[in-house]
This record gives C-alpha cells, structure tokens and sequence, in this order.
C-alpha cells in the first residue's frame, strides 16, 4: 500500500496550550477518513495541520513518504499543490464565473502556464454545473458554490483532498449528491479527509477516526 | 500565474485607479521637478565654477607721483599677457566698468582718484600658476596684487553645495511621501483581499510570484500618472526658470537647446523616473512579500 500521509505522536496547540496530543494516522492512497467530533473539538485545527496552515508542538509528519520541515517553505508549497481543500467558509471569487474560478485553481496548482479549458469542463461537467459554466459565482445558490469549491479542489486532479464539514449548509438532496461525489472520487483513488461534527450514516463504510480521542482535558 | 495576474489586475485597486494616476501624478511631478532642478543648478554651478576659478585679477597701483597707469604702459601690460598665450582673453577694465562694479554709476568721473589699473585674466583651459618673469621690469617701481579667484570662491562652493543639498532632501522627502502613501494603499488592499490571498497561497502559490505580480498591477495603475507627471514637471520648471529668470544653465530651454542637449535631458529623466519605478517596485514587492510570509502559517 501507497503511504499517503503518516501522522507520528502529533501534539497540536496554539502558544503551547496544548489541544491534541498523541496523535497517530496512517493514510494510503485510497483511503476515506472521516473525522468527527463536537465543535471546538479541534476538527480544523487538525486539518489546518494536515494542510500546514500550523505547525506541530512536537511529532512527526510525513507526505507521501517525505518529512515535513516547517522551515522548507518551497516544500510545504509543492505539498500543497498536491492537495484539494475545502474550507468551512470556502472563498470564491464572487465577480468571476464558475468557470473562472475552476481555472485559478488549475492555472497555480499544475505549473501549466497554458490553461486547459477542456480539464476545467470535465471537471464541471463532473459536478453538473457545465451549463452554468459562464455564470458568476454571487448568482449561485449555496449547494452549487459548494460544488464550485468541489470542482476547484479537484481540478489538478490531487491525490489529497481534504474538506472542513464539505456538508455544512446544505440541503439534504445536495448532501446526498455530494457525497455521492466524494465516494466517486475516492474509488478514483484520491485519499479523501473529511471533518464532520456528526458521526453521519452517509459516511457508513469509511474510516473513522473520533478526534475528541487526543483532546486534553483539562 | 498570468492568469492571476489577470485577476488581480481586476481585483487589485481597481477602483482607486484614478486616485492612484492623480497621486502619481502629483507627486511625481514634485519629484521630477526637484531632479530638473537640481540637474540644472548642478550644471549651472558647475559651469560657473569652473568659469570663476579660471579667472585671475591683477591690480597694479600707480606710482606715487601718477593719478592713473600711464595708457603706454597700459598697452604694454596688456601685451605681456597676451603674448604668453595661456588666457583665453586678457581684459583691461576701464574706468566706466569700476564705477559700475562699486555702484558709482551716477559719479562724472573719478578724475580725483589715484585709480589702480585692473586686469582680469581667464586661462585656456584648468588653472595654473602665472609666471611673473620680467614683469617687474615692464610695471618698474609699481606695486601689485595677484588676486586667485579660486581661493576666493570656497565660501560661495559651500552655498551652492548646501542648495544642492536642501533639493536633494525636499526631493528624498517627497519620495519618501510617496512611497509611504502606496506601501499604505498596498495594506490596505492586502488586508481587504486577504481571503482571496490565503485560498491563493493554500492552492500553493509562491509568495514570491504574488508579491512580484501585485507590484507589477500596482506600477501599471501609477504609470500613466508617473509619465504625465514628468511631462508637467518638464513644462513647469522650463516656465520658472522663464519666468523668474533664473540664471540657471539653461538646460530646460528647449526652443534654444540643441538636439543632442535635449536628449540628454530626456535620457537623464527617463533615467530617473525608470530608477525611481524600480525603487517603489523592489519596496511594494517587499512589503507585500513580508505580508503573505508573515500569513504564511496561521
């Protein structure tokens, strides 16, 4: 099995206040981890890690076999072009199209300086929103951004994609779609990391880590 | 990345596009109008340096029982001089020239006055000592003053080197200006699209490359006003030094330059503005690469 990412007694804080400890994940290519707990558990921190937006208090973190450094930038930057992630409050560009948008993503993540209109259709084509490729973003309703943000992350095709409450604000029928999609894209093979703070019935055959688990109590 | 540029071109400080050109233009103005200025001075200072500190004045007193230099001996004094062939001219000043230079326009005549007799010599090219052989012979029992105007000019080089200083601080202190507005607009502008920013940097673009293409967006809006601005200051500085007729080399005088003059003053400012544009662009790209490493963790 391909390791995708190795998480080795990770403790996690901000200003040495210490929130997760001891964490410990092994993920290969392929695998679907859902990470669940209560609001403030520390979900996004942890995601916030895995993406290196913190750096760890202590433990270790390795990338498709690579150890992270915090100090290497240019590495953290080649890691994350090598991800697709989806925030809880995700940012689109509200005066470009759905199209526009897709495209930014592709242009920096895949070093192409020509870009690829086709990869960029596929991909909305792939979400059900290639009719609506020329629209701007503010005429979207919510479940249609969050399908923009989905097509944004997976444009380049990562092999990692990681997604903070992906289902947050959404409808029922659009969580279904979206999960639906996320499973189509794990049988892809892209590892797929998804923080819930519900342990859902959607999420009934992947793997689940309970964050609350490494929480210090205090 | 040319297709963020393209999109921060659009998100960048579009709508303050024409207080940007107005800015630039003002303050480049100001700038441009300093360096004109002070090329000018610098060249009119020069100019008349080199010109005084050639000159040399000699004044030779009549004797005891003369009223003035006999004009035969006048004559042979100026030619002494005249034959060394190192002056560029040898220049008698006359009674009329005296009166103007001491302010005694209105007297009928200093007719009354033992008037010494004076000389004013320039050399060729640098200065030299002259050499006085024989001279004695020709003035006989007269006595006489060498004068150097190059010792006689240090005070007046202090003053020209103190204005040259004051043009170039008003003109440090206007860039300084303008630099501090654009480095507060370019915060601004940061911190207003700093979401967008960090989405950019999380998809893995290098800080580097965003702080070098917000520069380059940032240049082209203050372009138009930068370029009008040192037009403005070419036509303003040409109409003060016509206007108060300033004796400044008259290097802004483009109806009276020639080709090759008017080149130069155009290489010289295009030079400035093009180095004054790299400064603000090596500055902005700083601060904004400053910006997104200091948000490069969380």
């Amino acid at each position: 099995m391909n390791k995708v990412l190795e998480i080795n007694k990770v403790s996690l804080g901000y200003n040495n206040n210490l929130i997760l400890k001891n964490i410990e994940i092994t993920l290969s290519k392929g695998d679907f981890l859902v990470i669940h707990g209560k609001n403030g558990s520390g979900k996004s921190s942890f995601l916030k890690f895995l993406y290196m937006k913190i750096f760890p208090i202590s433990g270790k973190y390795r990338i498709f076999g690579e150890e992270v450094f915090f100090s290497n930038k240019s590495f953290i930057n080649r890691c994350r072009k090598k991800m697709g992630i989806i925030l809880q409050k995700n940012f689109l560009i509200p005066y470009l199209s759905i199209f526009q948008n897709v495209q930014l993503s592709f242009e920096v993540q895949s070093n192409n300086s020509t870009s690829n209109d086709n990869r960029v259709f596929e991909i909305l084509k792939w979400v059900g929103l290639e009719k609506k490729a020329e629209l701007k973003v503010v005429n979207l309703s919510d479940g249609e951004k969050q399908k923009v943000v989905i097509a944004r992350a997976l444009v380049s095709n990562p092999p990692i994609l990681i997604a903070d409450e992906p289902m947050l604000y959404l409808d029922s029928i659009s969580r279904e779609k979206l999960f639906f999609l996320l499973k189509a894209i794990n049988k892809l093979g892209t590892t797929i990391i998804v923080a819930d703070n519900q342990n859902k019935d959607e999420y009934f055959n992947s793997r689940k880590v309970n964050i609350e688990q490494f929480v210090i109590t205090k | 990345m040319n297709y963020i540029l393209n999109i921060f071109q659009k998100s960048f400080l579009n709508d303050e596009k024409k207080f940007l050109n107005l800015l630039s233009f003002f303050l480049m103005s100001f700038l441009c109008m300093h360096f004109l200025l002070y090329l000018n001075f610098f060249k009119f200072s020069d100019s008349w340096i080199n010109n005084e500190s050639r000159i040399v004045t000699i004044r030779i007193s009549p004797d005891i029982s003369e009223k003035k230099i006999p004009r035969i001996k006048e004559s042979e004094i100026l030619q002494y001089f005249e034959k060394k062939k190192v002056f560029e001219y040898v220049r008698l000043l006359t009674e009329n020239d005296l009166k103007e230079y001491l302010g005694l326009g209105d007297l009928h005549s200093l007719s009354s006055v033992r008037v010494p007799l004076f000389l004013n010599l320039k050399f060729n090219n640098e200065f030299s000592e002259i050499n006085f052989e024989n001279f004695s012979k020709i003035i006989e029992n007269r006595n006489y003053k060498v004068t150097y105007h190059k010792d006689e000019i240090l005070e007046i080089q202090e003053f020209f080197f103190k204005v040259k200083l004051f043009i170039i601080l008003v003109g440090f202190l206007i860039f300084i200006l303008f630099l501090f507005f654009l480095i507060l607009i370019i915060n601004a502008a940061l911190t207003a699209n700093y979401k967008f920013l960090e989405v950019v940097q999380l998809m893995g673009a290098d800080s580097k490359q965003i702080s070098i293409n917000i520069s380059i967006i940032l240049l082209k809006k203050i372009f138009l006003g930068t370029i009008g601005g040192s037009f403005f200051s070419v036509f303003i500085s040409y109409s003060i030094v016509k206007i108060f007729s300033i004796p400044f080399y008259n290097h802004v005088d483009i109806l009276s330059t020639s080709f090759f003059e008017l080149f130069e003053i155009f290489f010289y400012l295009s030079f400035f503005i093009i180095f004054s544009l790299m400064i603000i662009f090596l500055l902005l790209t700083l601060v904004t690469f400053k910006f997104l490493e200091k948000r490069f963790f969380g």
